[in-house]
């Protein structure tokens, strides 16, 4: 047994990790700033105002 | 035509310990109208109010509740508990998990009254009550004020939805609510009673009070005195009515927020990790000899075993500000045998039996060993996941406990042991000398039997003995 | 381009160098002689982990004296960028420090014929080094954000980092079947070439990129959050006044 399959399902862990956390990084900041920007032009509605 | 009673209570009779909280009580709440239930403290305003939402087990008695448009036993002293449909209820602590993201809770009470989807008119209602920022955030996030809110609505909104007349039960709503949210609220419950509906409201507030047309004052010995009055209040204008669906709402819970938090399975997969790295150290020092397969056998079903008699996370989630109080009134009899199955280690035993078994039993027992393990490792799987049902039913029996914290429920998890050891002396015989289904005494097949026959009378004896 | 966009440059630069270095090491990077001056290795192929194996506990050490850092300083100066740097420090120290738990174990049974060691010091540690960082990304998302709770968790935050020298200086200390510390020590013992030290600090070199780009753009995301948090408080008290 070489174990080169052992190596290759490892390295298939570790990339996906860090691809994973990449893209759920870029997903996470493109949404806030979507949301960061509804709720600078957003008003709450409170009983008053009805 | 007078109007109908929505909600009944005849005889009713509550002990807390050695004390009568109520004794006696005749209660109705009609379709179309805002009963205010005040009292002084420890008159028994919220136990009234609870007992009616079926919370508490009674000792004379009984609740009907009129759900569209039969008559149905909420509760009774007998311990009978009909089968209803999800109403309003809103604690004096919140009954939610902080876990749960606003709009998730508001539609899942909804989904759990039998309500269809209605995101627009939710979304719309959120905004209103300045929750709008706030839809998908997690409860846990907000503050007190903003999580009464959200309380609130998870009461009156799947009454408002509903096209039947349904009943809404409030304990002290006003309590921690800004001034803007309470002139809400008072224009809801005033709408809720022109649209047919019944609400039941505690409360020490005098502004709440003008928003009913009756009051009903408890005193200290449980002497109701009723007394009707007029509200001008202005209501506010409801949303139209959501179509009827059905949904299985609590499974839908639990995963959701095992998805989000995922501490049932860290809690289970860490102890079994340990569990399995311990087995495989001990195993080897056993020489792969048949004489020493019933060990191998037990440290392979070990770990699966921690995974399924650990403390189930769904325990932690019902006894969040009082959560489980809320589903319990929800769900109703089946409360307790659904929660037992919600609480059990789905995801990891499979995998965990078949990584011991790769672990502990290396290459020359696998030569040695009969190749049936391999084929049949499933059904032990299966077993370890009924196992955990039973667990779950027992961990449940030790929550209701007042103080359940302070016991050592594990202890009563030991009586699992027996069908453990069936299981390993099934998996033993295999190793041996393969699967037979000859079903006489010591063979697998009847090892397994037995194994299962316990675990479902010990689940049976945990769920029915403690409801009746 | 400012400091804050070069965290996309580099992130993307750096996925770019480890899948350039995944292939490398799995094709054409040198191996090892099934047995050399050291000793016999049981799978000499299996020691291409290694090309990312170690950088990936390099930078999960690197990610854990930045959430050491942003403990310290919410402690000393309360400050919000502190508490941005807790959470990223925690985040990257889960997402590598998972690399390396899974990736050394599977290293290990092919090499050792088992996939932990109870007496390896350096394992078990590095398993609770883990398990920490995973507690604290759980515990944030579920408490509301107080100043008592990020109090309590930059406590275990730097209850983590005191775990790191003993994680690092466990193969010196304790007797254990875990290589020694690679490069610091003579590669002669170990059979290892110049090339494959080359090769790993190649490796190296690229994931430090690729931890710096995430970096940047995970404090980016909490800065942002933080911002929509504000933001949020504020229609909160709009809503009630």
């Amino acid at each position: 047994m070489s174990g080169i399959t052992e190596a290759y399902i490892a390295y298939a862990i570790m990339l996906g990790l860090v691809i994973w956390f990449s893209r759920d990084l870029l997903t996470s900041i493109s949404t806030l700033e979507t949301e960061l920007e509804f709720l600078s032009d957003e008003q709450p509605k409170t009983a008053e105002e009805e | 035509m007078s109007a109908r009673t929505l909600l009944s209570a005849r005889g009713l009779v509550v002990d807390r310990g050695a004390r009568k909280v109520l004794r006696d009580v005749d209660f109705s709440l009609s379709e179309g109208e805002v009963v205010g239930l005040l009292g002084v403290n420890g008159s028994g305003k919220s136990t009234l109010l609870e007992s009616l939402a079926g919370l508490h087990p009674m000792t004379g008695g009984s609740v009907q509740r009129n759900d569209r448009g039969f008559e149905t036993t909420v509760r009774d002293s007998e311990g009978q508990r009909g089968d209803i449909s999800g109403f309003g209820l809103c604690l004096q602590t919140e009954g939610m998990s902080g876990d749960e993201t606003v709009l998730e809770r508001i539609r899942g009470a909804c989904r759990v009254a039998g309500l269809a989807d209605n995101s627009e008119a939710l979304n719309e209602i959120i905004s209103e009550w300045g929750l709008g920022h706030r839809a998908d955030d997690r409860i846990c996030k907000l503050s007190g004020g903003l999580r009464r809110r959200v309380a609130v609505l998870s009461a009156i909104v799947p009454v408002a939805l509903n096209s039947e007349p349904s009943v809404v039960l409030l304990d002290e709503p006003s309590e921690g609510l800004d001034q803007s949210s309470r002139g809400q609220l008072l224009g809801w419950l005033r709408a809720l009673a022109m649209r047919g509906h019944g609400v039941l409201v505690a409360t020490h507030d005098p502004e709440v009070i003008t928003a009913c047309d009756r009051t009903v004052t408890i005193s200290e010995t449980s002497e109701l005195t009723s007394k009707v009055q007029e509200s001008n209040l202005e209501h506010t204008n409801l949303p139209d009515p959501s179509a009827s669906e059905y949904h299985r709402e609590l499974v839908a819970w639990t995963w959701r927020l095992e998805r989000r938090n995922p501490i049932d399975t860290i809690g289970r997969g860490v102890p079994a990790l340990v569990a399995l790295l311990l087995a495989f150290t001990l195993s080897t020092d056993i020489a792969r000899s048949s004489e020493n397969y019933d060990l191998l056998a037990a440290l392979i079903l070990t770990p699966a075993f921690i995974t399924a008699i650990v403390t189930p996370a769904i325990i932690k989630r019902l006894a969040e500000e009082r959560a489980g109080d809320w589903w319990r009134a929800m769900t109703g009899a089946s409360s307790r045998g659904w929660f037992s199955i919600m609480g059990v280690s789905l995801i990891l035993p499979l995998p965990i039996i078949y990584i011991s078994w790769f672990v502990i039993a290396d290459d020359t027992a696998l030569e040695a060993m009969n190749s049936d393990v391999m084929l049949w490792l499933w059904l032990f799987a299966f077993l370890i996941i009924d196992l955990s049902v039973a667990a779950s039913a027992l961990h449940l029996m030790v929550s209701d406990l007042t103080r359940a914290g302070a016991v050592a429920g594990i202890l009563l998890q030991l009586v699992l042991i027996w069908p453990f050891l069936q299981m390993t002396s099934a998996l033993t015989s295999i190793m041996s000398n393969g699967m037979s289904f000859e079903l006489a005494l010591g063979e697998p097949i009847a090892d397994i039997a037995i194994a299962w026959l316990t675990v479902v009378l010990l689940w049976a004896m945990a769920v029915i003995i403690p409801e009746d | 381009m400012n400091f804050r966009d070069s965290g996309y440059a580099l992130t993307y630069l750096g996925l770019a160098g480890i899948v350039f270095v995944a292939i490398l090491g799995l094709e054409y990077a040198p191996g090892l002689k099934p047995c050399t001056g050291g000793g016999c290795w049981g799978a000499p192929e299996a020691y291409r982990i290694l090309y990312l194996h170690v950088p990936f506990a390099w930078c999960s050490f690197l990610s854990f004296s930045i959430l050491f850092y942003g403990s310290l300083m919410w402690y000393l100066k309360r400050s919000e960028d502190a508490w941005v740097y807790f959470q990223s420090g925690s985040d990257l120290g889960v997402i590598f420090g998972l690399g390396v738990i899974t990736s050394g174990p599977i290293w290990a049974s092919a090499e050792w014929g088992r996939p932990w060691d109870w007496g390896d010091m350096r394992l078990n540690s590095f398993a609770l080094l883990t398990a920490v960082a995973l507690f604290l990304v759980y515990s944030r998302q579920s408490q509301p954000d107080t100043q008592q709770n990020r109090d309590t968790l930059s406590a275990v935050g730097l209850f983590g980092f005191a775990l790191v020298p003993i994680t690092a200086g466990a193969t010196t200390w304790w007797d254990t079947t875990h290589p020694e510390v690679l490069i610091v020590e003579s590669g002669e013992t170990l059979g290892m070439s110049p090339e494959v030290r080359s090769f790993l600090l190649i490796s190296f070199g690229l994931m430090c990129i690729l931890f710096t780009g995430l970096l940047i753009l995970s404090n980016k995301r909490y800065r942002l959050a933080a911002e929509v948090s504000s933001r949020k408080n504020e229609l909160d008290q709009e809503a009630i006044s």
